[in-house]
């Protein structure tokens, strides 16, 4: 039984516990003989009834469990009620037993105990449900134990070394079994030093190279052809992120930025950089596939450049790629050997294509960070995560750490005071008035939207109608078409600060839901400017019969886009500058402004919207779009440095990012592809310019495609994809029905974990129960039991005594892989309600708890068990020396 | 990078390091050039915890010195350890990995458990001032163990931590040093 008594040596518990010497002695004199001619040992996958009975003659111990009996009753009922408990309990036959005694049971139970534990790891590769699970287990469970064991008792302990080789074994082949990338990534997250992730990758390495050999020559080549063009990859996929995290200039910022304010400023600049990069992109497509050709083929431009334009986005800027206007309708053809360039299929292509790849990636991340951020239903109930998340391990700055200690301190004192809070009830009166407050302060912020959005739409049709009229200087016109986007800006400067004058006045329960509402106000505010917008664009610019109205349309947002970034310049200068002259010289009350990133964000979303309308009606916006954004994260890092501090209140960073990214998702981007939709499929074109002049609908151009490529018989197939999937209505009903069938099916599923998480909280719930009701039923027994049957030993076993907390808290430092093994197994396991009670009196008979099913209560209830024996004897002790 | 270019990394050691680190390939040539004082070769340079401890990343830390604790090999630092460090800091780092480095930072006592005495030095650390009274941080104290203590035994095994960081999405967010 070598292993057994070298697991229960390893237990790094075991050090500590007090039996330690005694067990020590009883394995020298027991487990000599057997020591090395264990037939279980090489063969750990033996057969439950050969080991049931080797353990018992192994240990020749008397034992006075009837062994057998218990077998057959309680080890293969694990259910049995909890009532039938005590009759059943191994540790109260022994007391009854006159022959029991005491210590010598005691390690047989400790090993098989340990061995229970171990049974998930013993557990061959074949029943491994999936080996990076195996894995990312395994180690933790070493970690803990050369955290747990003093170096020196490793050293000293003979046997620490055979496990410690034989549990590695284990791990290398395992690893052997992965596939290449599986196993980089198990050896990444050992918790170990580097020198032993290396040993086990050679390790690794060398068994994976001996195998290979011994297989086929041809095959061996193979592979090993594949590992050379993997390593060939890697080292190519390797150097372009290098080099592509050196074009990031701004990842230097950020870390300055991350450090001096923390993660939750750092996350609005993170969204700026990644709006950047969708720009980025937007840009080049747009540039390559329809600026360039068009360049090719482009008149020359008479207009004259004044310098107002870059303000008005009119005048010189009408004849140039930056609008639909300009663009052409023929084919373009240079070069006589190569095929024509379809103006109008390009520019549709692209567009179409950009906002499916936006679409997608988008969903993506919208899911990637829904996946990671809203996991767990009862997300932030309370204060453990409040305070062990709290520290922001980013903060390199001094002033920022006094800062956020000072913060912490008050959140602290509010909560503190929140929980008072919540026990008084308030009475109903108040209630009504709250609701009141909160009601009105609803109908105020939607009148105030609804006015905005009919100021801004009469507004504009007037601007139409002056434009229409013309009759003016040339310079009056273009300060005329400068009114619209400046009233809009400074509704949208100027409404949202009304909105946070609500705040004074409603009172939320919870700081969130404060920041939650005025968000969805400003929201609803900004969407619904632009929704108006829109509109007037669609329905009133579109029908009223101007030259070429997508250019117009192009202009307006031109000059929005332009105009919104100004005032943005203008808001860090007068909102963050001035103020903060104001907060430090004038009035010390105020103090330095915060960093609001709510709006921030907003704004951001707000910007991004417009920038989507436009490509359709000004494909080179996204460059306008990239510069402005460039210009603004250099001007708000700035502004950031000199004039703010991070917000005090507790700002849950990745959850915000999430309702940012779907806030750009759900209003922004959907509305702008119903927008697209719209002017892709209703709207005529203008007959006299653009690619689409003289069709009745963009999307004609696609259709008569088509009708070009049927006389093709080579893209036949295009035209077979277009007519019975694009067109067709029942291909569409049926993927839809698809689609939905499939998400039923998983919402069932997901139904179902929902209730498993619940039953298996309730179980973890349970286990504690467990414990606190077997530690008094030991308690129990221990009074009852006489002082004299074991105190001599008793005795001679706090000899060498270890400062009681230890002792008491050693046999559940095995505990945490339990725990989190179940954890892990949350998606397969099968609930059970039993809980470990039921098994808890099969336990000593188990000598390794290798069953299939290995379940965690099994080992669970063994180590509660444990534990439970260990402070009754520390009672025992301690009445001991009192008497 | 030192002064003798005999020091400078190789390929294939970088390749290696690659493989057992979560950390990207330029940040290793970063360390690197950081580590690496002059005349002396990087493999065998050490650096004791308290030179670690004042490095810009870690001066201000209120933790600092359980990290260098938990990162070092018997208060020295060699290249390797450092990289290790590096390389559970980073964002790439899995959050299983940061998670179990978190406890081990602060289980203070180590026992293997953080129990209410390294709570209470988490919360004045946090804090850092004496202005909390005594029966402010007792109850925060309660609550925290309320919420978090599963098995109610009066202190948080790796499990019972494990379970409250997964809540709680922004540790891994947070639980970053950029070397």
């Amino acid at each position: 039984m070598s292993y057994h008594y070298n697991e229960a040596f390893e237990n790094p518990d075991y050090h500590y516990s007090e039996t330690l010497e005694i067990d020590r002695r009883e394995g020298v004199s027991q487990g000599s003989t057997s020591f090395h001619q264990n037939p279980y040992d090489s063969s750990p996958y033996d057969s439950y009834e050969d080991r049931s009975g080797g353990v018992g003659r192994q240990l020749n111990v008397p034992v006075a469990i009837p062994m057998d009996s218990m077998l057959s009753n309680s080890e293969y009922s694990p259910r049995a009620p909890r009532s039938a408990i005590p009759d059943m309990n191994p540790y109260g036959n022994a007391h009854v037993n006159p022959s029991f005694e005491y210590d010598s049971e005691f390690p047989f139970i400790l090993q098989s105990a340990s061995n229970a534990v171990d049974g998930p790891y013993v557990r061959g590769p074949s029943d491994m449900p999936n080996g990076a699970g195996f894995i990312q287990r395994r180690p933790r469970r070493e970690a803990d134990m050369v955290f747990m064991t003093p170096f020196s008792l490793q050293r000293m302990d003979p046997g620490y070394d055979d496990e410690k080789l034989k549990q590695e074994e284990k791990l290398i082949q395992n690893l052997v079994s992965m596939s290449s990338g599986e196993r980089t990534k198990a050896i990444q997250r050992m918790p170990k030093i580097m020198k032993e992730k290396r040993e086990i990758r050679n390790k690794v390495l060398v068994e994976k190279t001996k195998k290979s050999v011994s297989k086929d020559a041809q095959i061996y080549c193979c592979t090993q052809c594949l590992y050379t063009i993997s390593l060939s990859f890697r080292h190519f996929k390797n150097s372009l992120v290098d080099s592509f995290q050196l074009l990031q200039p701004w990842q230097k910022t950020l870390k300055t930025i991350g450090g001096k304010f923390g993660t939750n400023v750092l996350s609005y600049f993170v969204f700026l950089t990644w709006l950047l990069t969708f720009n980025a992109f937007s840009f080049l497509v747009n540039f390559s596939f329809i600026t360039i050709p068009q360049l090719i083929a482009s008149k020359p431009n008479n207009l004259s450049f004044t310098g107002l334009e870059l303000l008005t986005g009119a005048g010189y800027f009408k004849e140039t790629v930056l609008y639909y206007g300009f663009y052409t309708n023929s084919t373009i053809r240079k070069i006589e050997d190569t095929g024509p360039y379809y103006m109008q299929l390009a520019y549709i292509f692209t567009t179409g294509i950009y906002f499916i790849i936006c679409f997608f990636s988008l969903l993506y991340s919208m899911a990637k960070s829904f996946r990671k951020n809203f996991v767990n239903p009862q997300m932030y109930s309370g204060h453990a995560a409040k305070l062990l998340c709290a520290w922001d391990f980013n903060i390199t700055n001094e002033k920022a750490v006094t800062l956020k200690q000072r913060n912490f301190s008050t959140q602290i004192k509010e909560t503190l005071s929140d929980v008072k809070l919540e026990a008084l009830k308030r009475p109903v009166s108040q209630k009504m008035a709250s609701l009141a407050i909160h009601l009105a302060a609803w109908v105020v912020s939607s009148g105030t939207a609804v006015a905005c959005c009919a100021g801004v739409y009469f507004l504009s049709i007037n601007n139409l109608d002056l434009f229409l009229r013309g009759g003016k200087t040339e310079l009056e016109n273009q300060a005329a078409t400068l009114v619209l986007p400046i009233v809009v800006c400074v509704l949208n400067l100027a409404v949202p600060f009304f909105y946070s004058v609500f705040g004074l006045v409603e009172k939320f329960k919870y700081p969130r839901h404060q920041i939650y509402t005025t968000m969805i106000r400003n929201i609803l505010l900004k969407i619904s400017v632009i929704g108006i917008l829109c509109f007037y664009w669609l329905n009133i610019v579109a029908t009223s019969g101007v030259e070429c109205w997508e250019s117009l349309v192009g202009q307006d947002i031109y000059r929005l886009v332009i105009v919104d970034f100004l005032f943005c310049l203008l808001g860090s200068f007068f909102g963050e500058f001035v103020r903060r002259i104001i907060g430090t010289k004038c009035c010390k009350t105020l103090g330095v402004p915060e960093f609001d990133i709510a709006r921030n964000v907003l704004d951001l979303i707000y910007t991004q919207t417009l920038a989507w309308i436009g490509i359709f009606f000004s494909p080179l916006l996204p460059a306008i779009q990239l510069i402005s954004l460039l210009i603004i994260f250099y001007v708000k890092k700035v502004s950031l440095m000199m004039n703010c501090q991070p917000p005090h209140k507790a700002w849950r960073a990745s959850q915000m990012n999430t309702v940012f990214i779907f806030l750009l998702f759900f209003p922004s981007f959907a509305g702008v592809l119903s927008i697209m939709a719209i002017t892709v499929w209703r709207l005529k074109p203008s007959e006299n310019c653009g690619p689409f002049q003289g069709l009745t609908s963009p999307y004609d151009a696609i259709s008569r495609w088509i009708d070009i490529l049927t006389s093709y018989p080579s893209s036949i197939w295009v035209v077979w994809i277009y007519r019975n999937l694009i067109e067709s209505v029942h291909f569409y009903f049926i993927l839809s029905i698809i689609v939905l069938i499939i998400s039923y099916l998983y919402w069932q599923i997901i139904e179902g974990r929902k209730i498993m998480v619940r039953l298996l909280h309730e179980q973890i719930i349970n286990e504690g129960k467990d414990k606190m009701f077997l530690l008094n039923k030991l308690r129990m027994l221990q009074g009852s039991r006489s002082p004299k049957a074991g105190g001599q030993q008793e005795r001679n076993l706090s000899v060498s005594q270890p400062p009681r907390q230890q002792a008491l808290q050693t046999p559940d430092s095995d505990y945490p892989e339990r725990l989190s093994e179940r954890n892990e197994r949350v998606s397969y396991a099968e609930p059970h309600y039993s809980g470990g009670v039921a098994e808890m009196t099969s336990f000593s008979q188990d000598p390794g708890g290798r069953q299939p099913s290995a379940r965690g209560g099994t080992s669970e209830a063994l180590a509660l068990a444990l534990r439970a024996r260990d402070q009754a004897e520390w009672e025992m002790e301690e009445e001991d020396f009192s008497s | 990078m030192g002064q003798g270019s005999s020091e400078s990394m190789k390929t294939e050691e970088l390749e290696e390091y690659q493989v057992l680190l979560c950390f990207p390939l330029s940040r290793i040539h970063d360390t690197f050039k950081n580590m690496c004082s002059p005349g002396e070769g990087y493999r065998e340079a050490k650096m004791t915890s308290e030179q670690v401890c004042s490095w810009p990343q870690l001066k201000v830390n209120p933790f600092r010195d359980r990290i260098c604790h938990v990162f070092s090999t018997d208060d020295y630092f060699t290249f390797e350890d450092i990289l290790g460090m590096a390389s559970v800091f980073s964002e790439k780092a899995c959050p299983w990995l940061k998670i179990e480095y978190a406890f081990f930072i602060y289980d203070f006592n180590e026992n293997g458990f953080i129990d209410e005495e390294d709570l209470q030095i988490i919360i004045r650390r946090l804090l850092n001032s004496d202005d909390i009274k005594e029966e402010e941080l007792i109850s925060l104290m309660n609550h925290v163990l309320d919420e978090a203590d599963l098995d109610n035994d009066g202190m948080l095994s790796l499990a019972e931590f494990e379970h409250v960081m997964t809540k709680s999405p922004d540790f891994v967010l947070s639980f970053q040093i950029h070397f």
